[in-house]
């Protein structure tokens, strides 16, 4: 029979009580879970390196895909589109999303209850109910599907994704900040300017990183909306796979992966520099 | 000497919807250079007061004058007065100075002159080498010193403060207080604190204005206030008192004689009265206590110690007399001044006549 000696206790590691990420079990789960959900890509990074056409043996290392992928026209084009209307739909959705998450916050106004719970809906309702929406719509007050109204689209539901970051931000923001610069000698305007907007930037940044993200890789909404002469790249790269999965694909898709990466990383770092200076506010 | 007026508070009321009326037509005037405090529990109405002299609250009835200019319809930005926040408000994108340096921006001052009321500034609340420190660096007393210079250099006629105290520790609270005083009689200018620290009132103001669920109780200096309030509100408000329902029975040369029913009747100060019935308090250190029953003109009373509180500096003696209890402060010295009593002694209380405060109710 094995007994709890003192002994025992000194030999084996004292773990706290609370320091569940000290536990094996638990950092096994934890890796197998990370493994779920990176491993596909890996995978497809790594074979965008493969130089095989059929991608599904490792052939030997090449840039060969890269080169191709950026010589692909159709695929550039899309790319080029993509960012238009990525770019196009995170300049306004921030506006209108910026505008939208401050009166939510800040103000009380008759219907205010309703306007909350719809300007949220594009994040509850199914992309397809909303993609489907559009089309109708679109086709009612009869403009070409295009660029020109997947951007709408886009910015349509880009909005609440940038209102419900900016309110959270605007809600750690003290009022009192604004009446101080208010009693101090400044205009409800000059206010805005140089007290509330400098605040409330890390909220509108992280925001409209959100937005370009989500709009830059939205397949549904823009598979509707979308005419002849506007794919994107996200649709492109599924038109491509309809024929065959060539590592030009997984180049391509790879790209994405970086470009994404990237927005996101800048958010991370802007995100922890501005609770690093707020922490003690 | 007659000092002028700096803010004429005339008939101001403030409803919110139908039921709740935060403040009730108060009506008085704050002198230039005074250090005036509105003291009140909270809820009081006494920061609504406040806002509505700074601007952000609308009047439901009467006029608020500053230096002789009515304020119906000047925004905020556009009064003669400048207002300490109470978590400070320090925008915390800016330096310590470019805090300071906001206001006189606005007012288009030049850059030199800016500078030179910014350094200034920075030098009367001792806070020089932290120029360019931002907010979140700095402790919540030398916060409260930005906020203060903030507003000071924009040299208002009136400075408000509201509960400027509150966000501090209590040790750094009596040194800002301290301070708070040193650095108006310096500057000037009129300040007008809101608070619900009584001590606070009593040590840093000219004057004191004891408000209750929104009506102006009594406004009087500190000393004033402490030795002869007028109801029951304010002398349970600012210090403790014993009190005891009383009569009265009419009027001597000597001044009022009142009666305390079963325990005698004794003069006072002439008072002013419309009913018969009034409290009669006495304040805790007023109080003595003793074992033997004292000689002389004083009112005294027969009775048990319930109960001693060591407080430190002094004991709090709980005396029963008849199921009224009376509360002494007793200094808690060596010298043999006071005796040492143990819960159950029969003692002695008594004060002098002089000690008597009447209160209406």
């Amino acid at each position: 029979m094995r007994t709890f000696s003192s002994k025992r206790i000194g030999k084996s590691k004292v773990i706290e009580p609370l320091a569940y990420t000290k536990r094996s079990v638990i950092k096994l789960v934890i890796f197998v879970n990370l493994l779920f959900l990176y491993l596909p890509l890996l995978v497809l990074i790594a074979f965008s390196f493969n130089d095989s056409k059929r991608n599904i043996v490792w052939r030997g290392f090449t840039f060969k895909y890269y080169e191709k992928t950026l010589k692909n026209d159709q695929l550039m084009e899309a790319l080029t589109n993509s960012l238009q209307v990525a770019l196009l739909a995170t300049f306004f959705a921030t506006i209108l999303g910026t505008m939208l998450g401050l009166a939510l916050q800040r103000f009380r106004f008759p219907g205010k209850g309703p306007v909350d719970a719809w300007a949220h809906m594009p994040i509850m309702i199914p992309e397809v109910c909303m993609g489907v929406s559009l089309l109708a719509f679109f086709a009612l007050v009869k403009i070409p599907l295009g660029l020109f109204t997947i951007t709408a689209s886009h910015i349509a539901f880009c909005i609440p994704f940038v209102a419900i970051v900016v309110r959270a931000r605007a809600a750690t923001i003290d009022p009192a900040m604004e009446e101080a610069s208010y009693d101090l000698g400044a205009s409800r305007i000059m206010t805005f300017w140089r007290i509330t907007l400098p605040q409330l930037a890390p909220g509108i940044i992280a925001g409209a990183l959100l937005a370009f993200t989500v709009s830059l890789d939205d397949f549904v909404i823009t598979f509707f909306t979308g005419g002849p002469g506007s794919t994107t790249f996200p649709i492109q790269v599924y038109s491509m796979i309809k024929f065959s999965v060539t590592p030009e694909i997984n180049a391509a898709s790879t790209m994405l992966i970086v470009l994404t990466s990237i927005v996101i990383a800048v958010g991370l770092v802007l995100h922890a520099k501005t609770s690093e200076k707020d922490s003690e506010l | 000497m007659t000092q002028s007026i700096a803010i004429k508070i005339d008939g101001v009321s403030k409803r919110y919807g139908r039921n709740v009326l935060a403040v009730d037509h108060a009506k008085f005037d704050i002198k230039e250079g005074e250090f005036f405090t509105l003291l009140g529990p909270s809820g009081c109405g006494k920061t609504t007061l406040m806002r509505m002299i700074a601007g952000f609250e609308t009047l439901t009835e009467g006029t608020i004058e500053i230096c002789g200019q009515d304020m119906h319809g000047v925004p905020p930005n556009k009064r003669p007065v400048n207002m300490v926040f109470q978590s400070y408000a320090v925008f915390p994108h800016m330096t310590v100075a470019e805090n300071l340096a906001y206001g006189l921006q606005i007012d288009k001052l030049g850059k030199s002159e800016i500078e030179k009321r910014v350094k200034d500034g920075l030098e009367m609340v001792r806070m020089s080498q932290f120029s360019d420190r931002r907010p979140n660096q700095l402790s919540g007393g030398q916060r409260q010193r930005v906020a203060l210079a903030r507003a000071l250099i924009k040299r208002p006629k009136v400075l408000l403060l509201d509960e400027p105290m509150s966000a501090l520790d209590a040790k750094l609270r009596e040194e800002m207080q301290v301070e708070l005083v040193t650095l108006q009689h310096e500057v000037g200018i009129t300040f007008v604190v809101v608070t619900h620290d009584q001590q606070e009132a009593l040590s840093m103001s000219d004057r004191v204005a004891v408000i209750e669920g929104g009506v102006v109780r009594q406004i009087a200096t500190p000393s004033e206030l402490y030795e002869h309030p007028k109801s029951k509100f304010v002398a349970d408000f600012i210090g403790k008192m014993t009190t005891f329902p009383g009569k009265h029975r009419g009027d001597t040369n000597a001044g009022s004689k009142i009666e305390i029913p079963h325990f005698g009747e004794f003069q006072c100060r002439e008072i002013v009265t419309d009913s018969p019935d009034l409290v009669v308090g006495i304040r805790p250190e007023k109080i003595e206590v003793r074992r033997r029953e004292p000689e002389g003109d004083v009112i005294k009373m027969r009775g048990k110690v319930k109960n001693i509180m060591y407080c430190g500096g002094e004991n709090h003696v709980y005396v029963d007399v008849d199921g009224h209890e009376i509360v002494a402060y007793l200094q808690n010295e060596t010298r043999g001044f006071h005796e040492k009593f143990q819960v159950g002694d029969d003692v002695w209380s008594y004060w002098e006549l002089n000690d008597v405060v009447v209160l209406d109710h």
